[in-house]
């Protein structure tokens, strides 16, 4: 079913009514992707990210979810090591932006 | 206190405020949605004043929230939180509602500094059980960078337009926390989103105090502020670092600075980042940048007394229950 079907009378919204919306669209031809070898897991990039766009998994970085990424490079600004770099949209990277395509 | 990666484990098995939502490229605001929600451990309803954050997260159809919020008006959002806790006291008394549920406000500066003031001056003196967070970032964004009572001296905004004849907002900025402070409520504090850690241990402190507690985090603006997205934390950081958004906490009245920038930092690096500033350079009017630097200076002389003074409170049995001496 697509909007308005979905929406009950009253209008009343929950979460999970509809999917998040794909941000990727605000990104200007760029990209983050993280360079493993130089990651040391302290989520400064998970925690100053405002778009939620950072994963998290079992409390370790995982890399980056692409729908949600506006592109804002706050977690290049803040990543103490270089790990994370802005990519040009096209580069092939791995599915959690992992540089160079291949997971970890 | 939880880490930094006890919160990430949190929100992500269940984020309050998830992705998705229209805020601004580089937005500081829901870093202090995100730190705030995960540091509470009871289920939480968020009342959510009129404002970015309430506009941004809830498109219709869309909503970023997963837990229960309710948005009414600019001017009310303490009054409102004021009715649902009130609701929660009398549901308890009748054995219908069992749960500790945790009270939490978001509102901008201009709906808590100016347009809701007098309702959030009603809900503290009335002594209601939430923690009111205001997430400044310093004018009224999301209709188009208007002046607030939160905006400082000399900042240009598009009811403040710098130029020949205006060097800016002429006024200076109001200062909220200590009005909040006078209604003599448990807990107060300043935080900033470039201290996240301090947010939660202050989020923490705020939710096991008896009554109504007052979160002031200042937050940050790119298009309003004029600077690239990226540099929103550093920023922040020159803001806390210099002085002019000191992280303080008042504990049942009582003074303490949380971060003791060390050396500080001059106020002209915090303005020298913002395009908002830029005719403070120009060297039109050189007594103005000098004259914001000297009252930066006072103020901060000014809370490093009241520190002092009182250092023997957190030491007592009163303060020790705290945890907080050094």
């Amino acid at each position: 079913m697509s909007f308005p079907d979905t929406i009950r009378p009253g209008a009343l919204i929950r979460s999970g009514d509809q999917p998040s919306p794909d941000m990727s669209g605000w990104r200007v031809d760029r990209k983050p992707a993280v360079q493993w070898s130089l990651c040391v897991d302290c989520l400064l990039c998970w925690a100053f990210c405002p778009d939620s766009a950072v994963v998290v998994e079992s409390g370790h970085f995982a890399g980056f979810h692409y729908p949600a990424c506006k592109g804002c490079e706050i977690c290049v600004a803040t990543c103490p090591t270089g790990a994370v770099a802005m990519v040009p949209e096209t580069s092939p990277v791995g599915p959690r932006g992992e540089m160079g395509g291949e997971a970890r | 206190m939880p880490n930094l990666r006890t919160l990430a484990e949190r929100q992500a098995a269940r984020p309050a405020l998830g992705s998705g939502h229209s805020l601004c490229r580089g937005c500081g605001i829901p870093l202090v949605v995100r730190t705030v929600l995960a540091s509470i451990r009871t289920p939480v309803a968020v009342v959510n004043a009129t404002g970015c954050l309430e506009v941004a997260s809830t498109r219709y159809p869309f909503t970023a929230w997963s837990v229960p919020w309710l948005h009414v008006a600019f001017e009310n959002a303490a009054a409102v939180a004021s009715g649902v806790e009130s609701a929660y006291l009398a549901l308890r008394r009748r054995g219908a509602l069992r749960q500790n549920f945790t009270f939490v406000v978001f509102a901008g500066d201009g709906g808590t500094y100016d347009i809701g003031l007098q309702a959030l001056s009603g809900a503290l003196e009335r002594g209601h059980r939430f923690l009111y967070v205001c997430y400044d970032n310093e004018g009224y964004m999301n209709t188009g960078v208007q002046r607030s009572g939160a905006t400082p001296r000399a900042a240009n905004t598009t009811t403040t337009p710098s130029g020949a004849t205006s060097t800016g907002k002429a006024e200076a900025r109001k200062n909220l926390t200590e009005i909040v402070l006078a209604h003599r409520i448990p807990y107060v504090a300043q935080a900033a989103i470039s201290h996240l850690q301090d947010l939660s241990d202050k989020v923490e402190r705020a939710t096991h105090s008896e009554g109504p507690s007052f979160l002031n985090v200042l937050s940050a603006c790119p298009p309003g502020w004029g600077y690239e997205p990226r540099d929103t934390i550093a920023v922040v950081q020159h803001a806390v670092n210099s002085g002019y958004w000191p992280l303080l906490e008042v504990i049942e009245g009582h003074w303490r600075l949380t971060v003791h920038p060390e050396p500080r930092e001059s106020v002209g690096d915090w303005f020298g980042s913002q395009k908002r500033f830029r005719h403070l350079f120009d060297g039109v009017d050189v007594d103005l940048l000098a004259s914001l630097e000297q009252t930066a200076e006072a103020e901060w002389q000014r809370l490093a007394e009241m520190e002092a003074r009182d250092r023997d409170w957190f030491a007592s049995p009163d303060g020790a229950r705290w945890g907080l001496s050094d």
